[in-house]
């Protein structure tokens, strides 16, 4: 992309405007157990958000690469899924902190008994499984299986998703719901910014990430070719 | 790697500490003074909001009844008397405290006043001082939380983008070569 390093610039300064937004704009959270560690909304929703996004990516690469053996879709899948993993790693270790704080008791009490927690979870390891898998010398038959195993995203990003509306779980639902409209407007400021802001370093890094695979791959042919 | 493991382990399993000294060795502070005998206060001049603030009042070869009116402002105070009856010998020492809640107050503020009044079994006024108190508020106990998973962000988008550019770099150098 032409413009990949300036989204990037903006991306990570607009992060940091969100994070003087959320430490020195705004003061304490009313109604909150835990007050300050509220804050930590403004990156933890973006980052869950762009986590569904990156791998629902995975998804949609790996079934495109099982149809048609697009190159193309299987570089995107793949790194696709490596950015799932470091936002959902944000998402997943903020929200652990936050609900310490907020909620107090057990943290692995927890990730047993909340199906948000636990489905979010299961499908970050399910990820990190394909991320793992994918590190050997490549061929169709790899490919071909990690397009399979990218495609649970299918199920493991909904049940996620939706769990806490439809199963036992004490995380909020905001996305969607009424409550998105009562949304305080300072809540709301830095959640679309901390989104747009996100999505932005996201892409740039995505785009990154697409290159130096395409390089890869590029200096794999040639030595082929050569031999 | 493991520092950060080991530190993010303490934050959370730490829990919170707090104590509350009613003894007299607790209180760094002690002002005396002479008033028909020898009284001395003892306390602590940082009042931690949040936690119970305790005065502690000492009197010695006293004689008859003396009552002790602490005020911050208007309507925040507590009374509290020492007094010695013929019953009892003179000499023995008398003790008595007086509280505020740690809810008195929420914002910090040094240098404030503590108004004492001194008076007499019959209501008149025998002594009056002033006690300087320093309203401290204590980090909230969420701001560590706050902070760690603040650093998370910052650590793992920093650590994918050294990981991409050690990447690139290895790439770079195979292609140049």
């Amino acid at each position: 992309m032409k413009y990949n390093r300036e989204i990037g610039f903006v991306g990570f300064f607009l992060a940091l405007y969100v994070l003087y937004f959320s430490l020195i704009e705004t003061g304490p959270a009313k109604f909150f157990t835990a007050p300050n560690a509220q804050k930590l909304f403004y990156f933890h929703v973006p980052s869950g958000l762009i986590t569904y996004l990156a791998f629902l990516m995975v998804v949609g690469g790996s079934a495109v690469y099982l149809y048609n053996k697009s190159e193309y879709a299987d570089n995107l899948a793949k790194s696709s899924a490596e950015l799932g993993i470091v936002f959902g790693f944000m998402s997943l270790a903020s929200g652990t902190f936050w609900m310490k704080a907020e909620w107090g008791g057990d943290i692995v009490s927890r990730f047993l008994t909340d199906m948000r927690l636990a489905s979010t979870l299961a499908m970050w390891i399910l990820y990190v499984a394909y991320f793992v898998y994918r590190r050997q010398p490549e061929n169709s038959i790899v490919k071909n299986n990690a397009a399979i195993l990218g495609l649970s995203g299918m199920i493991m990003v909904p049940l996620s998703y939706l769990s806490s509306r439809f199963l036992r779980s004490h995380h909020p639902v905001i996305v969607g719901t009424e409550d998105q409209g009562s949304l305080d407007p300072s809540l709301r400021i830095g959640l679309y910014a901390g989104l747009f802001s996100f999505l932005l370093i996201y892409i740039f890094l995505f785009q990154l990430r697409m290159k130096i695979e395409n390089l890869e791959k590029l200096i794999l042919k040639n030595k082929m070719e050569n031999a | 790697m493991r520092l950060i493991c080991i530190l993010v382990t303490i934050s959370l399993l730490v829990g919170s500490v707090s104590a509350e000294c009613r003894d007299k060795n607790c209180m760094p502070e002690s002002y005396e003074f002479d008033n028909g005998g020898q009284f001395t206060f003892y306390y602590d001049s940082v009042f931690e909001t949040g936690t119970n603030w305790f005065l502690i009042l000492e009197g010695n070869n006293m004689e008859g009844y003396w009552n002790f009116i602490f005020e911050f402002e208007k309507g925040l105070k507590r009374e509290a008397h020492l007094e010695d009856r013929d019953e009892y010998p003179e000499s023995q020492q008398k003790n008595n405290s007086i509280s505020f809640p740690g809810s008195t107050f929420s914002e910090e503020e040094f240098h404030k006043s503590l108004f004492v009044n001194v008076t007499d079994e019959n209501g008149n006024l025998t002594s009056s001082f002033v006690l300087k108190i320093h309203i401290n508020k204590a980090p909230a106990e969420d701001m560590i939380y706050l902070w760690g998973g603040m650093t998370v962000f910052w650590i793992g988008l920093g650590s994918y983008v050294i990981y991409l550019s050690n990447k690139f770099q290895k790439v770079n150098g195979r292609e140049g070569a």
